[in-house]
Formats: structure tokens, sequence, C-alpha cells
């Protein structure tokens, strides 16, 4: 084993640095990076780029309502992507959804990814009688629609942005706590499990320190899907009515309220924001997936 | 005379049976498998102690033991003539790090997302084994111990060769100053030639820091190579141990004079090989009396009823046979 034959494997450097590279290697990956960039920039700036506040009720003219898209209102304000029933312009009304739909899904995975994890990793480390008692725990949870648990939820805590999160949050939690569990099941019994306890470490660090890195990659597949479950399922409480209100329109109650005019012919009230909320789910998931190439060192390129 | 480092005194491990899983359990009446039993053996310093078996035997049962990744279900783990079951949580730290195992399977063994020098140098920080100043430097020379460059503590596992990895492993262990290492079959997933590098790392090591050794292997040309002692086992009991030197000329056992009947010896015109006799029987449900009697082909009346125990046949050299018992 000398220098020569260690230098001679051409080993590419690994670090955060050389991770960026790698994870920007793909066309997929720079496109989807720039959508989503785009799309959360002007989720973020939406205040200040947006040509009118859908909210701001003072801002509205009734009678620009449903107009077509690039057609002009009285005041010859250009409405680019048309306007709904209210006169509010779309593209502000899908860039001020975007901010409400994201805030939300990216808030209640984020909670849920961390009650989920600990949960499922706690009881696939403890097996036995505690892991069959949370596990079924979960169990009950899934066999129970999402939908039902959530608007009952809503019914007893009533409308607002932190009751859905709740609502959101104490839906999707099995997901993270069912993938955490399985993949510490297998990882457990993995050499280098028993290699950090024969060196005395305690569960807490081999659980986080060992354990945890490598289950983040199929978790974080999980919390892909669930962002873009997230948005779904807080547009359909929208649409049921138990969700945001009508006046802080997310991208899901946009397509809602747009629907019962598609047969008219008048599509864009609705088709523009599902096609946002296409391209924003679809951008989280190419960059996701090329993140979970990266993040595994097994699978450096 | 001073305890030996380590000991196992008289272990058992019983493994439940499921009976609903297992086709074989639903045939005998048994609930639980004895993977060992009454398995006593100790390890020294500077001795490298080698262990055999078929596998199944309960080998890698007992290097689990031993090193405290499971517990027995009889007998005791002394540490320095101490059971280490009743170990204060100082103590048993100490246990825990003065006997270190290297694993099998160089490719599982390191954790795929730590850099070398967190395998290597984790147990050093948590413990406080030295000061953070020369953290970084006793990395590195732990690397070097093992014949690996200082930049190998910048890079993954997934970036070095079966050897070189078995090799970190090693430079894991050695990291927190170990008094016996329990290698278990730590060169059958390694090619020959590599097989014969850790080799001589295991005895140069020994040589240098005095290390005593709990050899692993079904392999017995390489324990041949290696070991000062050496024990076989057969369906979880030592049948036989033996000095290095009295075993390869003087086997005790007729298990391992069939063990070494088949080691592969440069013998011009010799093609065929004899196998033992019959399949090794499942644990689950043991032959009576001396476990080897359906393959023996020595056995008698005596050997169907009684099981043999393990006595001394000679000065250091024990077995459990009772062929040894006739005058």
């Amino acid at each position: 084993m000398s220098r020569q034959h260690a230098s001679a494997m051409a080993i590419p450097a690994v670090g955060p640095r050389a991770r960026m590279r790698a994870f920007f290697g793909t066309s997929a990956a720079r496109v989807a990076t720039a959508a989503l960039l785009i799309l959360v920039a002007g989720a973020v700036l939406a205040p200040w780029i947006a040509p009118q506040n859908p909210f701001d009720l003072a801002q509205l003219d009734i009678l620009a309502s449903r107009l077509p898209p690039l057609s002009r209102g009285a005041s010859g304000a250009l409405y680019l992507l048309g306007t709904d029933d209210q006169g509010r312009d779309i593209l502000s009304a899908i860039l001020y959804g975007l901010r409400i739909s994201l805030v939300v899904a990216t808030v209640s995975v984020s909670f849920a990814f961390v009650l989920g994890t600990a949960f499922g990793m706690i009881a696939g480390t403890a097996g036995g009688r505690i892991d069959a008692l949370m596990m079924r725990i979960v169990d009950i949870q899934l066999s129970v629609p999402a939908i039902l648990v959530a608007l009952v939820l809503l019914a007893l805590l009533g409308r607002g942005v932190d009751k859905i999160i709740v609502a959101l949050v104490s839906v999707q939690w099995v997901y993270f706590a069912r993938t955490a569990r399985a993949v510490a099941l297998v990882e457990k019994r993995r050499e280098y499990i028993d290699a950090a306890r024969n060196l005395g470490f305690s569960q807490a660090r081999i659980l986080v320190g060992h354990l945890l890195p490598n289950a983040l990659a199929p978790l974080i597949v999980v919390a892909t899907v669930e962002v873009a479950h997230a948005i779904a399922l807080e547009a359909t409480l929208s649409f049921l009515g138990v969700g945001l209100p009508v006046t802080r329109p997310s991208l899901g109650l946009l397509i809602a309220n747009g629907f019962a005019f598609m047969l008219n012919g008048e599509y864009w009230i609705s088709v523009f924001p599902g096609v946002a909320l296409v391209l924003v789910v679809f951008a989280i998931n190419l960059a996701a997936d090329r993140m979970r190439d990266v993040l595994d060192p097994r699978r450096t390129p | 005379m001073s305890p030996p480092i380590l000991e196992a005194h008289a272990l058992e491990k019983r493994f439940a049976v499921r009976r609903h899983r297992d086709p074989r359990a639903r045939r005998s009446a048994a609930t639980s498998v004895l993977a060992l039993d009454g398995v006593t053996l100790h390890v020294d310093a500077h001795e490298i102690v080698g262990v055999v078996g078929e596998s199944g035997c309960g080998k890698s049962t007992l290097a689990r033991i031993v090193c405290g990744l499971s517990t027995a279900s009889g007998g005791s783990v002394r540490y320095r003539g101490e059971d280490v079951g009743s170990l204060d949580k100082a103590k048993r730290l100490r246990y825990t790090l003065a006997v270190q195992m290297v694993f099998q399977n160089p490719f599982a063994a390191l954790n795929p997302r730590h850099r070398v020098s967190r395998i290597v140098g984790e147990a050093l920080m948590v413990h406080g084994l030295v000061p953070a100043k020369e953290h970084e430097a006793c990395v590195v020379d732990q690397l070097a111990r093992v014949g690996l460059p200082a930049d190998s503590r910048d890079r993954y596992p997934h970036q070095f060769s079966g050897g070189q990895r078995q090799r970190i492993g090693i430079a894991r262990a050695l990291a927190v100053n170990p008094e016996v290492l329990v290698c278990d079959e730590v060169v059958s997933a390694l090619d020959v030639s590599i097989q014969a590098q850790i080799l001589n790392l295991l005895l140069d090591l020994r040589a240098s820091l005095g290390l005593g050794s709990m050899f692993i292997s079904h392999d017995l040309g390489v324990i041949r190579y290696l070991c000062d002692r050496i024990a076989v086992m057969y369906l979880g009991r030592i049948v036989e141990e033996a000095p290095a030197r009295t075993f390869f000329s003087q086997p005790a056992h007729p298990y391992a004079v069939a063990l070494l009947a088949e080691l592969p010896a440069p013998v011009a015109g010799k093609r065929r090989f004899e196998p033992i006799r019959g399949e090794i029987p499942s644990p689950i449900d043991p032959p009576a009396g001396c476990h080897f009697h359906p393959r023996c082909p020595h056995a008698f009346d005596r050997c169907r009823v009684e099981q043999p125990v393990l006595r001394e046949i000679a000065p250091g050299h024990r077995a459990a046979c009772h062929l040894h018992d006739r005058p």
C-alpha cells in the first residue's frame, strides 16, 4: 500500500463545494433549480413585483372580471394572464398563491419530517414490543383516509394557516415514521453500527450521528413527495371550505375558483394556477432526485 | 499468575426458535437452539488464539459475546478476572475499548457517510482519549500503523479497496488502545494476496504493541500461519484446544483429525478428497451424547449416550472425546 497506489485511484474531492458542483452536473438539475429559484423568488417578492395586490379589495375592479389573457382594464392596466370572476389579476394571484402554498407545504413537511423520523427511528432501533406498539399507532392513523383526519381536525380547530399546518403535520408524519423505521431496521444490522457500539458510543450518538445520515436519502424522497401531497391536500381542504379563507387564496383555491368557468371556455382562471402548481412540484421533484444522488457518496459521479 | 486479559467462562447462548418459520424446528420439541454450550476460552497478551469450525458452529456468536455486542444466556465474560456483567460504568467502558472487534465484511463495517478521519478519530474525541490538539496527529499515526497514507483521512470508505478498508477497520480498533483484537473472519472476504498483507499486519501489531487476538476463521491454512493456540468448535462446543504445534502434529479429536486430513497439501498424485461423512447436524436438534458421533469413524456405544467433557490429555492440550479416557 504505497502512496503511489492511493493517488493512482484519482479520487474526486468530496466536500460541500464539490457536492454543489456534482449537483449541477446534469442539465435537468440546472433547469429544475432555475425554475424553482424563479418560482420561489416570485413567491417571496410577490408584494413588490406583482402588478396588483389580490387581497386588497380596493385594487380590484369588478368590471374587469373574467378578462382573457393579455387584455387591458379600464385603467389601462395589462392583465398578462387574464382576470378571474372578481376582476383579480391572475398573475398576481398566482404569485401570492404560490407564496401561501409553499409556506404551508414546507413548514408542515418540515415538522412532519422531524417528528416522523424521530418516531420511526426510535421504533426501528428499539424493536420488540415498543416497536410493535408504535407501529400500530401508525397503522391506525394510516387506515383512516388522510383527508378525513384533516377534515375532522380542521372542523375542531377552525380555519387559518396555523390550523392547516397542524392538520397537515398530523396527517403526514406517519409516512416519515414508516420510512424511517424501515431504513433503521436495515441499517441497525449493519456492521458499522456494531462497530460504533463497540467503541462505547451512546445510543443517541449512534442514532443521530451514525444511523440518521444513512437514512436520509429515502427520507428526502419521501419529503419531496409529501411537499406535493401537502400542496394538493391543502388545495382540497381549501376547496371544501375548511382550509384557507377565500380572501387569501392559495394555488389550490385558485384552481378550484376557476373550475366553474372552464366549460365557458374561460380556461385561464384555472389553467394558469394549475401550470404553476405542476411546475413547482415537478421542479422540486427533479431537484430532490438529483440531491439524493449527490448526497449518497457511493453514487458520487 | 494474573488472570488473563479476556476470558470466556462456560458461555452459553440460547436463541429462541420460531417454530412456524423454521421447517426443521417443527419436527423437534425444542424451543431454543444452544449456539454456545459451555465455551471456555481465554486470550492473553502477545497471544493469537485461533478458533476454527464449520459455519454455524457458534464462532461468530462467541466473538460478538466476548466483545459485548451480544449478551450471553449463561456463563460469563471476564476482563482481567472481573465479570463484565457486574462492572460499573467507567470500568465497563474500559473493557469495551480494550476488546475491539475487527469485522468480517470490510464493505459493511465502515460507515459509508463518514470520512476516514471520523471513522478512526471519533472515539478519541468522544471519550477524550487524546487532547484535541493532538487529535489529527493521532489519526495519522493510526493510519501509518496500518500502512495507509496520511491523506486517506479526508476520503470516504467507498474510495478504498477491500484490503484498504480492512486496514481502516483495524486502525479504528487500534485508535482506542485495545488489549485484545477479536478478528471475525477478517480475511475471508479478501483476495489471497491481500489476505497475506492483513495477516502480516496482525503479526506486526502483536510484535510492536503486544496485542492479544482471538482469530476466528474456517480456514486452517490461515490459522496455521498465524496462531499460537487453537480451539476447534463443533456445534457450539469446544472439542479440542491445543498449542498450534501440537495441534497440527498430534490432533486428538477425530473431528480435528478429519479437518486436518483435508487441509490441501502438495502431495503428488493426490486428486481425491475425502469429505467428512454426513452433514453437520441441525443445532436445533443435536445428536445425543457426543455431537460428532454420527460422523465419527471411531464412534462406539458410549459416544451415543454420554457427552464427553473437555479434559486435559497433555499439558495445555484439551480434548473432549471418550477415546482418550481409555487406558
